[in-house]
C-alpha cells in the first residue's frame, strides 16, 4: 500500500513535470485600453524565441507556448506587457498607449511610419489639432515658429498671398530653396507662377499682385499629422528635388473596424482681420510745392506734399469743383469758413473677414473605411475688393480585397481662386497710390469721374487712387486642381510586402487681369489672359522586407523604383490699347500679344534602405538612390547618391536603464549626400524670340511689324551640366527627464552644398550676357534646439512650455571663377545678391562717401555725397529665431500662447525713400530741422556743421532715389504675439447621450502683439512673393492681425 | 508554388522597370521646345536692326541730349543724369543687351551664316557689316577702346573675355568692314538677299551701298582732330557716292501697335515726367532771335498760352516745352544718319580745306533738307538762313546749324567734342562734375568681368582718343 501511494505521489510529481514541459495552445485577445477595441497586428512573442503569431482584425490570437514561458505582446506606439503563461491557457491583453515624448511614431520618408527613437536624424511633428487650430488658409503658414529649423514668410496681408518657406537656410542659389511637399506618398507642386509679359523676367514680381504658391489649395481640416523632414539623411529617398527638405502631410482615413462605425466631424470658423501696423505718416502740411498750395487741378510739377500748412487753409464750397465736393483750398479767411481736413490713409483698408466651414466623414466596416469631407473658404482681404475663395473636396478609401492584397484609392478635387490687387512697383500699385497721395486729397471722394477719366491727386495723373486701382485694375484667378493617387499592397507575409502607389497632381490656373483706360500703368488699357497648365506624374514600387535575425537583431529592408514626369504649359495673351471702356477681352484690343513656353522634365531612380537594429539600443540605417533625368546631358545623367544615421538609445543601457529620473536618452548622429536637379534646357544655347526693353521702358517685341525675329540667345547652355550636391551631416541628441516632465532635443547640422548651378554672369563681349555652370559653394550651419516640459500637473491642470530655437549661419562659399557676386532681383540702387564670402541674400545699395574709417564725410557745408559705388549694406536672414509657447489646460479649457522671435536681418525700407520724396512720410513733419550729419570733414574732423532738412533734402540727397539707399535699410528683427488661443472642449458629461460626441469652442488671436524697430508695414513681408530674393518693402501691402473664432463638433 | 510565382513577378517587373527607364529617360525632352534649333538670316537681321534702333533712340542718345542740353531731365534718374551722375551700372544694359551680347553678337551670326557652304549670301554678310560698323561707331564714340575682333566666343572657343582695340584700331576696323561691305553689295550671286525683312531699306542694296559710304565720311570726319587735311579730304571722297537725297536717310520707323512703340514714346509712356522737355539752348537757338525757325513748333509742344519755354539744365522743376510729336509718337522715325548731316559734313570739309563757295552750298542744302524732313520748308526764312554765301560762311554758322538740324541724335555730342563746345553750352546748375563730360563710364560688367582687359579710363571728363582738345 505505501509503495502505491508512494508512486502515485512519485507519478504526479513527473506528470507535473511532463504537463508543464508541455507546451499547450494559448488563445487570447488583445484590446486597446484607449476605445476597448480588438487591437489587429499586434505582436505576440515568445521571450528568446522566434515563435511567435500576430493578432487578426478583432485582436484575437493563437500560439504554442508552454507554461514557463513568457509572452511578449508589443505594438508600435503603446506599452509593451509580458506575461508569463502559467497555468493560463487563455490570456487576454489590454495595452496601453505610450506616453508621448518617448516611443512617439512619426511618418519617414516613402510614407513609413517608424519610432521616433529609431531614427538617427531630425523630424520634427506638427499634429492635425495643432494645424486646425492655427487656423490658416495657407498651410505653410502653419508650420513656421513650431518646428525648429524652419524659416516662413508670409508675402502680404493679402487674400490669397503666398508664404515661403525654407528649412535648414538657403541651399540652392538661383534655383528653388523650398522643400518638397508630399501629401500622403505624392510629391505635390508647391510653385508660385507670376503673371506678366515673360519677358519681363523678374521684373514681374516686383510689380503685379501677390500670387499664392500652390500648397494653399491643400484644407489644413484634412490633415491628420504633418512631419518635417530636415536633415539629408531624412529626405535622401526622395531624391532630388529633397534637397531643402521635405513636409510629409498624411491626410485623415477611415479605420478599419468591427461591425460599421461612422464619424462626421463639422468645423467652422470666422476671422475677422485688421491691418497691423503702418508706417507714420505727417498730416500736418498739405499738397504742393515749396510752401504753396496746389490741388489736383494745379500744375503737376507741384503734387507733393511740401505745401502750407493745413491749418492755414479752409474750403472755399465750390460745387462745381470737380476734384473736391468740399470745394478748393484757399488761404483761411478767404473761403467759406470750413477748415481743411485730412485723410488718414489708413482709413482705406477694410476690416477682412473670412468664413471656414468644413465637414468631414470617416468611418470603416471590417473589410474597407472611407474618409470623405468637403470644405468652403472665403476670404475677403483688408485691402478692398481683395478676396480669395478655396472649395475642396477629398474622398479618399481603402479596400481590404483579401487576406494579403488591399487597395486604396484617393481624390482631392480644390477649386480655388480670387481677385487680386495690383501693388509694389507699379504705378497702378495701390499702396504706391495711396502712400504718395497728398494729405488733403479725399481718395475716397470718388476715384472716376462720369466720363471715365480718373480722379485723383495728380489731376489724372501720375498714380492711381488707391480706389481706382482696388475696382479698376484687378487680376481674377480660377485655378482647378486634381491631387489623386491610387495605391496596392500586396502581403507575401508578415515580413514581406510589395507596395505600388501612382499619384497625379494636376491644375490648370487661369488669371484674366485688366488694367482700365486711363489707368497710370498702362494709360491704353490692357487685358491679359493668362493660363498655366501643370500635370505632375509619380510612380513608387516598394518591396519592403523585415527579418529578426536573432533575438536582439532586427532587419528591415526597402528597395523601390521610382518615376516622375512634369509637364507645365504657359500661354501668355496681352491686349493693349483698349477702345470700349469697362469691355475687358481680347477682342478690344488694338494690338495682341502671345507668347508660349513649355517645360518638360521626367526621373527615375532605384533606391533602397537598410536597417540594423540591436537590442531596442542601436539603430543604424543606410540608404542609397540612383538616380536619371532629362534635365542633365546624355551621358551623364545619371549619378548616385549615399546616406547613412546612426542612433543610440542610451538609456537602455543597464547602467542607466532604472535611473527614475532619466525616462530616455538617445544620441543620433547621420551624413548624407543628396542631389538637387538642374532646370530642363540648360544644355543648350539657344535662339530667343527678339526682344528688346531697357530698365525704364517696356520696349519692343517680336513679331514686329508682321516679321517675326529672333536673337542668338544671351545665355550660354552648357553641355556639361552636373546635378548639384548637399553634403550634410548632423549630430544631435534627445533628452527625457523626470517621468517626461522635459525633454531636450537639440541638433547641429553642418550642410555644404557643391556644384551649385548658377547662372554666372559674363563679360558681353563674349557676346553672352551668362553662363550656366555648376560653380557655385554654400554652407549652411547651425544649431537647432527644441525644449518642451511641464512645469505644473495636477490631475486637473497643466502648464506646458515648449521653446524652440533655431540658428542657422549661411555663407557663400565661392561662385565662378572671377564672379564674386550674382543678383537675386531687386532694383538699381536696391538688390539682393548672392555673394561670396557673405550670407545669401545680402543687400545691395548705395551709402554716402566714407573715409578708410568707415566713417561719412561731409563737405564744408555739412553734406554728405552720395557714392557712386554700391556696397553691401547687410543681410536680410536672421541671426536666430524662436519660438515659445505656453500652454495652461485646466479640465476642457486650453489657453495658449505662442510668442515668435526673429533676431537680426535687415529690410530694405523702399517706401520710405520714396515717400521722403514727395512729402507724406510722418520724419518729414518736422520741416526745417537741423541736423548735425554724425561724420567727419575732409580733413577728418569731426563734423559739427548742421543741414536743415528740409524740402531741399528731401528732395535732393534725403529720399531713395537721389540718395543712398543705405539710410533705409532697418533692422527688421520683431518679438512678436504670433498666435494665443483659448478653447473649450464641452466635457463628454455635458453631452449625455446626444449624438454629439464632442464640442469644442475655440477663440484664437494671430498677430495681435508686434514688436519691431521696423518702421514700415509688418516686416515679416516679401515683395517679390515665394522667391529666392526677400528682404525688400517696396509698397509692400501691411500685414494684418486676426481674431478668430471656431466651433468643432463630432457626432 | 507560392514563391515561385512571387520570384517571377519580381523578376519580370523588373525587366520591365529597366527596359521601360530608356525609353522614359529620353534625351531629346530636354531640347527647349520655346527655341527653334536654328534660324535664317533673314529672321535675324530685323532682331538686330530694331535692337539698334531702339537703342539709338533710347539709352545711347537720352544720356547725351541730356548732356547736350537738348532735352532736359528733371525727375529722378533723369534728373541726376541732367547733372551728369552717370553710375557704370547705368552701362551695364547698353553694353550687353544692345552692343555686344545684343546686335553685335546677332550681326556676327549673320556674317557666319552668310559665308557657310551652300549658303553664301554676300548681299547679307554686307548688311551686317554696315550695321557693325555703324555700331561700332556709336559705341567707340562714347567708350573710346572697346573690343571686337576677339569677341563673342563664347559658345566656339569658350573664351569668355575679349581684348580691347585703341580707338584708333576699332576706326580701322570700321572702315574695312565698310570697303568689304561695298564690295560684297556689287555681288550678282547671293543665295539669300535681304527683302521685306530688311526694315530699313527694304532690300534695296543701292541704298545700302549710299549709306555705306555716308558712314565712311562721317568717320572720316570724326577723325579732324587727328587728321587734320587728311580727314576732311577723306570725307569728301566718299561724299558723292553716299546720300542724294532725304529719300535716302538711313532710319527705322516704330509702329502704333504696343510692341512695337518708339523708344522716346515709351519713356514718356512709363516714366512720365522725367524728360521735363527742350533745354533752354535748344529753344533759344530755334527762337532765333526772333526770326523763328519752322522747326521749332515741331520740335516743341507750346505751352497752355502759346509759348514755348526752354529748361535750364539744373534748374528745379518748372513748367517747360516738351518734345514735339514727330519724335515723341509711337510710331515716331529714329534718325541713325541722315542726307543733313551728310551735307554738314560736306560744309563742314570744304570750310576747313578753304573751298568757301562749296561749303555755303552745302551748307545751305543741309538746312533746306532738315526742314523739308519735317515738312517745314518755308523760303522766306531759308532765304534769310539758309543762303550763306563764300563770304558769310563760318564754322560757328555750320556748327550751331547741325547741332539743330541732329535733335535727338547721339551725333550732337560728337561733333560738340570735336569742336570743343562751339556752341556754347554752360555747365548745369548743381553739377555732379567740374566740366561737362566727354565720354561714358565703362560698364560695371566690365570692371567685374573682363577686369584684366579694361582700360582704366579715369572719369566721364576723360577725352577719347580723336577728341584731342
Amino acid at each position: 500500500m505505501k509503495k502505491l501511494i508512494g508512486l502515485f505521489v512519485f507519478l504526479l510529481f513527473v506528470g507535473t513535470q511532463i504537463v508543464t514541459a508541455q507546451s499547450k495552445q494559448i488563445t487570447g485577445t488583445v484590446t486597446s485600453a484607449d476605445d476597448g477595441l480588438g487591437m489587429p497586428g499586434v505582436s505576440v512573442i515568445v521571450k528568446g524565441t522566434t515563435i511567435g503569431a500576430s493578432t487578426d482584425i478583432d485582436g484575437k490570437y493563437s500560439l504554442e507556448a508552454s507554461a514557463s514561458d513568457v509572452l511578449v505582446y508589443s505594438f508600435v506606439g503603446m506599452v509593451s506587457q509580458e506575461i508569463t503563461v502559467g497555468s493560463q491557457t487563455v490570456i487576454n491583453v489590454v495595452l496601453e498607449t505610450e506616453s508621448i515624448g518617448m516611443d512617439e511614431v512619426v511618418v519617414t520618408a516613402l510614407g513609413v511610419t517608424r519610432e521616433k527613437k529609431s531614427l538617427g536624424y531630425a523630424v520634427s511633428e506638427v499634429g492635425g489639432d495643432e494645424i486646425t487650430r492655427s487656423n490658416n488658409v495657407n498651410l505653410v503658414n502653419s508650420i513656421g515658429s513650431k518646428v525648429a529649423g524652419v524659416q516662413v514668410n508670409s508675402s502680404s496681408g493679402t487674400a490669397g498671398g503666398s508664404s515661403f518657406i525654407t528649412i535648414r537656410g538657403m541651399a540652392s542659389l538661383t534655383g528653388n530653396n523650398q522643400p518638397l511637399f508630399v501629401v500622403d506618398g505624392v510629391p505635390i507642386d508647391n510653385s508660385m507662377n507670376a503673371s506678366g509679359n515673360p519677358d519681363n523676367g523678374r521684373n514681374n514680381l516686383t510689380d503685379g499682385v501677390a500670387y499664392s504658391n500652390r500648397a494653399i489649395d491643400l484644407n489644413p481640416d484634412d490633415i491628420a499629422s504633418m512631419s518635417v523632414l530636415k536633415g539629408g539623411a531624412a529626405t535622401a529617398l526622395y531624391g532630388l528635388r529633397a534637397a531643402n527638405g521635405v513636409v510629409l502631410v498624411t491626410t485623415k482615413s477611415g479605420k478599419k473596424t468591427k461591425g460599421r462605425k461612422v464619424d462626421v466631424t463639422f468645423s467652422s470658423t470666422v476671422s475677422i482681420d485688421k491691418i497691423s501696423q503702418m508706417p507714420d505718416m505727417q498730416y500736418k502740411y498739405a499738397q504742393g510745392l515749396s510752401g504753396d498750395y496746389a490741388g489736383a487741378d494745379g500744375p503737376w510739377w507741384k503734387m507733393f506734399s511740401w505745401g502750407p500748412e493745413v491749418s492755414s487753409l479752409e474750403y472755399d464750397g465750390d460745387t462745381s469743383y470737380k476734384w473736391d465736393p468740399r470745394g478748393r483750398l484757399v488761404p483761411k479767411g478767404t473761403g467759406n469758413g470750413m477748415a481743411a481736413k485730412t485723410f488718414d490713409k489708413e482709413d482705406f483698408f477694410d476690416t477682412g473677414v473670412t468664413y471656414n466651414n468644413s465637414v468631414g466623414i470617416s468611418g470603416g466596416s471590417e473589410f474597407a473605411s472611407f474618409y470623405l469631407s468637403a470644405s468652403y473658404n472665403k476670404s475677403n482681404g483688408v485691402v478692398p475688393e481683395n478676396d480669395y475663395e478655396k472649395k475642396t473636396f477629398t474622398l479618399s478609401s481603402d479596400f481590404k480585397l483579401s487576406e494579403k492584397l488591399s487597395l486604396g484609392a484617393k481624390a482631392n478635387y480644390i477649386n480655388s481662386g480670387g481677385t487680386r490687387i495690383q501693388q509694389g512697383s507699379n504705378l497702378s500699385g495701390v499702396m504706391l497710390g495711396l502712400m504718395r497721395s497728398a494729405t488733403t486729397f479725399d481718395n475716397a471722394a470718388g476715384y472716376e469721374f462720369e466720363d471715365g477719366s480718373q480722379r485723383n491727386y495728380r489731376g489724372g495723373g501720375g498714380y492711381d487712387n488707391p480706389y481706382w486701382t482696388a475696382n479698376n485694375s484687378q487680376l481674377k484667378d480660377n485655378v482647378d486642381r486634381l491631387i489623386g493617387n491610387i495605391n496596392l499592397k500586396y502581403e507575401f507575409s508578415k515580413n514581406l510586402t510589395l507596395s505600388y502607389r501612382v499619384g497625379i497632381d494636376t491644375y490648370t490656373d487661369k488669371r484674366k487681369s485688366h488694367f482700365a483706360i486711363g489707368s497710370r500703368a498702362v494709360p491704353d488699357g490692357q487685358v491679359q489672359e493668362d493660363e498655366h497648365f501643370q500635370r505632375d506624374i509619380n510612380s513608387d514600387l516598394i518591396l519592403s522586407y523585415t527579418k529578426k535575425l536573432s533575438d536582439k537583431f532586427n532587419f528591415s529592408a526597402v528597395a523601390g523604383h521610382n518615376m516622375f514626369s512634369s509637364y507645365y504649359q504657359q500661354v501668355y495673351v496681352q491686349g493693349d490699347k483698349l477702345t470700349i471702356p469697362k469691355f475687358y477681352h481680347t477682342s478690344n484690343a488694338a494690338s495682341l500679344l502671345v507668347r508660349e513656353s513649355v517645360t518638360e522634365k521626367r526621373t527615375a531612380a532605384w533606391y533602397g534602405d537598410l536597417g540594423l537594429d540591436w537590442n531596442n539600443m542601436i539603430y543604424f540605417r543606410v540608404t542609397g538612390r540612383n538616380e536619371w533625368s532629362t534635365s542633365l546631358p546624355e551621358g551623364e545623367n545619371s549619378f548616385f547618391y549615399p546616406s547613412t544615421s546612426l542612433g543610440i538609445v542610451l538609456s537602455e543601457i543597464s547602467a542607466l536603464k532604472d535611473l527614475t529620473w532619466l525616462n530616455f536618452a538617445k544620441f543620433r548622429t547621420s551624413y548624407a549626400i543628396i542631389a538637387n536637379d538642374a532646370s530642363p534646357y540648360g544644355t543648350f544655347t539657344t535662339y530667343d524670340q527678339a526682344a528688346y526693353g531697357d530698365g525704364s521702358t517696356n520696349g519692343v517685341t517680336f513679331p514686329f511689324g508682321g516679321q517675326p525675329g529672333f536673337a542668338v540667345g544671351d545665355g550660354l547652355g552648357n553641355g556639361e551640366l552636373k546635378p548639384e550636391k548637399m553634403k550634410s551631416f548632423e549630430i544631435g541628441f534627445e533628452l527625457s527627464l523626470f517621468q517626461n516632465r522635459l525633454s531636450i532635443d537639440a541638433a547641429y547640422y553642418n550642410n555644404q552644398n557643391e556644384d551649385l548651378i548658377l547662372w554666372v554672369p559674363l563679360s558681353g563681349t563674349s557676346g553672352y550676357t551668362d553662363r550656366l555652370m555648376n560653380a557655385g559653394e554654400m554652407e549652411n550651419k547651425g544649431i537647432e534646439l527644441l525644449v518642451s516640459g511641464t512645469p505644473i500637473k495636477t490631475s486637473d491642470f497643466s502648464w506646458d512650455v515648449m521653446v524652440n530655437f533655431t540658428k542657422n549661419k549661411n555663407e557663400v562659399l565661392k561662385l565662378a571663377d572671377g564672379v564674386d557676386n550674382v543678383g537675386l532681383g531687386g532694383f538699381t540702387g536696391s538688390n539682393m545678391r548672392a555673394v561670396q564670402g557673405k550670407p545669401y541674400g545680402s543687400v545691395y545699395g548705395s551709402d554716402w562717401v566714407r573715409n578708410d574709417a568707415g566713417r561719412v564725410v561731409v563737405d564744408a557745408y555739412g553734406m554728405p555725397e552720395l557714392s557712386q559705388v554700391e556696397v553691401e549694406l547687410g543681410s536680410a536672414l536672421p541671426e536666430w529665431t524662436m519660438g515659445i509657447t505656453n500652454s495652461f489646460t485646466y479640465k476642457g479649457i486650453t489657453l495658449s500662447a505662442l510668442l515668435d522671435i526673429k533676431h537680426g536681418g535687415i529690410m530694405w525700407n523702399g517706401t520710405k525713400g520714396v515717400l521722403q520724396y514727395f512729402g507724406t512720410h510722418g520724419v518729414t513733419e518736422n520741416r526745417g530741422e537741423q541736423k548735425v550729419f554724425n561724420a567727419v570733414t575732409a580733413d577728418g574732423a569731426e563734423n559739427t556743421t548742421a543741414i536743415t532738412l528740409d524740402e531741399n533734402w528731401y528732395t535732393g540727397l534725403g529720399n531713395g532715389w537721389y540718395g543712398p539707399s543705405s539710410q533705409f535699410i532697418e533692422d527688421a528683427g520683431w518679438t512678436r504675439l504670433k498666435e494665443v488661443s483659448l478653447s473649450y472642449e464641452f466635457p463628454k458629461s455635458l453631452l449625455g447621450d446626444s449624438f454629439v460626441k464632442s464640442l469644442s469652442l475655440s477663440f484664437t488671436g494671430k498677430n495681435l502683439w508686434l514688436d519691431t524697430p521696423y518702421t514700415g508695414v509688418d516686416p515679416e513681408t516679401s515683395l517679390m512673393g515665394a522667391s529666392n530674393a526677400q528682404g525688400l518693402d517696396y509698397f509692400n501691402m501691411p500685414g494684418t492681425k486676426s481674431y478668430i473664432f471656431g466651433l468643432r463638433m463630432t457626432f | 508554388m507560392k514563391r515561385y510565382n512571387f520570384k517571377f513577378l519580381i523578376l519580370s517587373l523588373v525587366v520591365v522597370l529597366a527596359t521601360s527607364c530608356e525609353k522614359w529617360i529620353d534625351p531629346a525632352m530636354n531640347e527647349s521646345p520655346n527655341s527653334p534649333a536654328d534660324v535664317p538670316m533673314s529672321l535675324i537681321l530685323p532682331g538686330a536692326e530694331a535692337g539698334i534702333a531702339y537703342s539709338a533712340g533710347g539709352e545711347l542718345s537720352r544720356y547725351s541730349n541730356y548732356w547736350m542740353q537738348q532735352i532736359s531731365g528733371v525727375q529722378s534718374h533723369a534728373s541726376g543724369h541732367e547733372i551728369y551722375i552717370l553710375l557704370e551700372s547705368d552701362m551695364d544694359n547698353l553694353w550687353k543687351w544692345y552692343t555686344y551680347a545684343g546686335q553685335l553678337m546677332d550681326l556676327k551670326r549673320i556674317m557666319d551664316k552668310s559665308v557657310e557652304e551652300g549658303m553664301e549670301s554676300p548681299h547679307y554678310s554686307a548688311v551686317a557689316k554696315i550695321l557693325t560698323a555703324y555700331k561700332l561707331g556709336v559705341s567707340t564714340d562714347v567708350w573710346n577702346d572697346i573690343p571686337y575682333e576677339d569677341a563673342f566666343q563664347g559658345e566656339t572657343t569658350g573664351q569668355l573675355t575679349a581684348a580691347y582695340h585703341t580707338q584708333e584700331k576699332v576706326y580701322e576696323i570700321m572702315n574695312t568692314l565698310l570697303d568689304e561691305a561695298i564690295t560684297e553689295l556689287g555681288s550678282t550671286e547671293s543665295v539669300f538677299s535681304p527683302g521685306s525683312d530688311d526694315f530699313i531699306y527694304g532690300g534695296d542694296l543701292d541704298m545700302w551701298k549710299k549709306a555705306a559710304y555716308a558712314l565712311k565720311a562721317r568717320f572720316a570726319i570724326h577723325l579732324s582732330e587727328r587728321n587734320g587735311d587728311a580727314a576732311y579730304t577723306a570725307a569728301l571722297a566718299a561724299i558723292p557716292n553716299a546720300f542724294a537725297s532725304n529719300a535716302d536717310d538711313l532710319q527705322f520707323t516704330f509702329g502704333t501697335a504696343t510692341p512695337e512703340n518708339a523708344p522716346l514714346f515709351q519713356y514718356d509712356e512709363q516714366r512720365p515726367g522725367y524728360i521735363g522737355g527742350l533745354g533752354a539752348k535748344m529753344i533759344e537757338l530755334l527762337k532765333n532771335g526772333g526770326d523763328t525757325d519752322p522747326r521749332l513748333a515741331i520740335y516743341a509742344k507750346p505751352l497752355a498760352d502759346g509759348s514755348f519755354v526752354g529748361h535750364p539744365a539744373g534748374d528745379p522743376l518748372d513748367e517747360a516745352s516738351m518734345v514735339g510729336d514727330y519724335f515723341a509718337k509711337a510710331d515716331a522715325t529714329v534718325m541713325l544718319m541722315s542726307y543733313s548731316e551728310l551735307k554738314f559734313i560736306e560744309a563742314e570739309a570744304n570750310f576747313q580745306l578753304g573751298n568757301l563757295p562749296e561749303a555755303a552750298t552745302a551748307y545751305n542744302d543741309a538746312v533746306k533738307a532738315s526742314l523739308a524732313k519735317y515738312g517745314v520748308s518755308n523760303e522766306t526764312w531759308e532765304a534769310a538762313n539758309a543762303a550763306a554765301t563764300a563770304g558769310t560762311i563760318s564754322i560757328d554758322m555750320i556748327m550751331t546749324a547741325k547741332y539743330i538740324a541732329t535733335f535727338l541724335q547721339d551725333e550732337t555730342f560728337t561733333d560738340w567734342r570735336r569742336y570743343d563746345n562751339i556752341i556754347g553750352l554752360s555747365i548745369a546748375k548743381g553739377a555732379n562734375e567740374s566740366e561737362i563730360p566727354r565720354r561714358f563710364p565703362y560698364p560695371t560688367n566690365e570692371r567685374i568681368y573682363n577686369s584684366e582687359n579694361m582700360p582704366e579710363y579715369g572719369s566721364i571728363t576723360n577725352h577719347v582718343w580723336w577728341d584731342v582738345n
